[in-house]
């Protein structure tokens, strides 16, 4: 017996005990941080940017620009220049630079100083901004915000959340992930996207919004116009992308949003009549678009009531619908859901639950089947499935983030009023500063479904620009 | 996309997965939990059959520790590094609370069970020696068996062993040499006896 013979003894644990724990770790929900440690960390911060906050105030250093309405930038950020331009010319604060390290403390009171007047003179008093330093941001336990040089505690109350429809699942897993990162439960409520945005700078029944699209110019010109300047702060959550699939024995499938929605929606304008909605007479693709091929149309993907059945018919049934012009035209019709997004029930969608390896099985028994796959569950590990062009782009990380894969979206958070709650800024801080918002792994599976999280250097970007305001010349209409 | 960390295969004795992981996230890559799961599992599984000498209650042990570190496993966003540590802190205090909840039933019962499980050929081959191992640990201190289990069980490095049970990671080196020669010594004694 020797040292060889030791190591030649262990085994591998049988496979269905891995599995079977694995599937219980899994289901196993996060406990939240000690309190005490927590509360000790939170002192420890406290104390620290205290001190640091009388040291400048003792050098009188206090360095923050001025809110600038929508054209606040944080000065190291290239993309921005213009705005930082021009908002130091608003306040006359030209050339004003922030220390290496240091940014603009958005959760400051934005009363713009008395022109003319240096910053350094202003930070005597009640600071109208203030710098903070980002790496207190950064710090695991950052759970006080400088707030009008006063130390505000985390945890206190709840923030109010307004969700865009459809995101109930994922609103469930980010709230539960919130929860379980030591927040107090947040109100939610879900509307349609473009109330949300519509009423973020008018309505006062919530602090934060979620929402599956950028906000465009014109509503930030009507923000604007509504809000009592006060920071608005934007950040890229993450995305969400579904795909279509088949076996790789007939190659990847070029197919159109609009086909997709001709083939499954479960009325569809009459060939002959486009202003008449009928019941859908397409048996094979080809019926739909003479370019596919004469295969009978068989979509296999999950329930419609999933979080992937939601993000399908949203993206791509929906979106498809909307390119048919007559029903375009009646975008603002009650009955717009039930034209875009009701699919037949005749056996050409069909909802599977199985699990992914038996589903992976029959697509490759059944070749010309096309499945839908959330794209977080597809990169690289389906060798045998090939996966559809839609519209003539491939899902990549690169058209998934630039937003030229038809089938996807990105989700945004924007703050206008929240900010001016302690709760909200602790909220603000664990969902961005510490991730939980930004689809860690590790954070209750936000990585899970079809949301897939930013890329790293999105997410350092995230951080950074939500620590300034939103520019609207960013914007697009 | 988030980039996740690959799977890792098993590691040598002077790497850690875990500490692989620090780097990973440090350098701002996402950290698998499942890659660390599938890593960390069989060392934990094999710790206990190596603590216990097999036995069913490996696979109870076995799930208690990762209960009990995956509810908490948020502590370790930013401490990757103590995870292994922390994990076979916890797989220690499950063995030893186990062990002393069943004082009657030490290693030897437990091989006895193991030599009397209807496995494959070569498990069974295996859990046969592990078997004998376990009469033979039976007589060791509990320190030395735990090393053992360490070692050989978990394949953590002399390093971690160290840092686990708070001896010097030279003397951990050395009390594992004379505990294996020790080993070797009776069950070549063993042997002996059973051909005679």
């Amino acid at each position: 017996m020797n040292e060889d013979f030791l190591h030649r003894i262990r085994v591998q644990p049988p496979p269905e005990f891995l599995a079977r724990l694995k599937a219980k770790l899994d289901r196993q929900p996060l406990q939240p941080r000690a309190r005490l440690v927590r509360t000790v960390f939170a002192g420890l911060l406290a104390g620290a940017s205290a001190l640091a906050l009388a040291s400048l105030v003792v050098r009188g250093e206090f360095a923050g620009l001025h809110w600038n309405g929508w054209g606040g930038a944080h000065p190291s950020s290239a993309s921005s220049e213009a705005g930082t331009r021009s908002a130091a010319d608003a306040s006359g604060q030209r050339g004003q630079a922030l220390p290496d390290g240091w940014v603009h403390n958005p959760w400051a009171a934005a009363t713009p100083p008395p022109s003319g007047k240096p910053l350094k003179k202003e930070a005597t008093g009640k600071p109208a901004v203030v710098a903070i330093p980002q790496s207190a941001l950064m710090a695991s336990n950052a759970s006080v915000a400088v707030y009008n040089g006063a130390l505000a505690p985390a945890h206190v109350g709840s923030v109010r959340i307004v969700f865009a429809r459809p995101a109930e699942p994922f609103m469930d897993r980010l709230v539960n992930s919130l929860v379980g990162a030591g927040l107090n439960r947040p109100e939610v409520s879900v509307e349609p996207v473009d109330r949300v945005l519509a009423n973020l700078c008018a309505s006062s029944s919530f602090d934060f919004a979620i929402v599956s699209r950028r906000m465009t110019a014109t509503e930030a010109a009507e923000c604007a116009r509504r809000w009592t300047p006060g920071p608005m702060v934007e950040a890229k959550l993450g995305y969400e992308a579904v795909m279509l699939v088949r076996s790789k024995a007939l190659g990847p499938l070029s197919i159109s949003a609009r086909d997709l929605y001709l083939a499954l929606a479960k009325t569809v304008p009459n060939p002959a009549n486009p202003a008449q909605m009928v019941p859908n007479p397409y048996v094979t693709w080809s019926e739909v678009d003479s370019a596919l091929p004469p295969d009978r149309i068989q979509v296999m993907g999950p329930s419609l009531h999933s979080e992937v059945g939601q993000a399908f018919v949203s993206l791509i049934v929906e979106a498809g619908c909307n390119t048919v012009a007559p029903l375009a035209a009646q975008q603002s019709a009650d009955d717009h859901d039930v034209r875009c997004r009701t699919l037949r029930e005749d056996g050409a969608y069909v909802e599977s639950a199985e699990p992914r390896s038996p589903f992976v099985q029959t697509l490759e028994a059944q070749p010309t089947v096309v499945a839908v796959f959330p794209y977080s569950s597809l990169q690289g590990t389906e060798a045998g499935l090939a996966a559809a062009a839609i519209d003539g782009v491939q899902a990549t990380d690169e058209s998934i983030a630039n937003g030229s894969y038809p089938a996807s979206r990105t989700w945004y958070m924007y703050v206008t009023r929240g900010l001016s709650s302690p709760s909200a800024r602790s909220f603000l801080q664990v969902c961005l500063v510490l991730r939980v918002c930004l689809g860690r792994v590790d954070d209750a599976g936000l990585s899970s479904g079809t949301f897939i999280p930013p890329s790293r250097s999105e997410r350092a970007e995230v951080r950074a620009n939500t620590l300034k305001a939103l520019d609207p010349q960013s914007l697009g209409e | 996309m988030a980039q996740r960390v690959a799977a890792h295969k098993p590691y040598e004795l002077s790497s850690s997965l875990a500490s692989a992981a620090l780097m990973q996230e440090e350098a701002g890559v996402e950290l698998d939990w499942d890659a660390l799961y599938a890593d960390q599992a069989p060392r934990v599984y094999n710790y206990f059959r190596f603590r216990l000498g097999g036995g069913a209650d490996v696979e109870d042990l076995t799930s208690r520790t990762f209960e009990k570190a995956w509810r908490s496993r948020a502590r370790y966003r930013r401490d990757l590094a103590g995870f292994s540590t922390w994990l076979f802190k916890i797989a220690h205090n499950v063995a030893v609370d186990y062990l002393q909840a069943r004082r009657n039933y030490l290693p030897i019962d437990a091989a006895a069970d193991v030599a009397a499980e209807r496995t494959p050929e070569r498990d069974a081959e295996r859990d046969s020696d592990l078997a004998r191992l376990a009469v033979l640990t039976a007589h060791l201190p509990d320190r030395e068996r735990e090393l053992i289990a360490l070692k050989f069980g978990a394949e953590i490095n002399n390093r971690l062993i160290a840092r686990l049970t708070g001896i010097s990671e030279s003397n951990v080196g050395t009390i594992l040499h004379r505990t294996v020669q020790s080993l070797r010594a009776r069950w070549h004694a063993h042997e002996a006896r059973r051909h005679e």
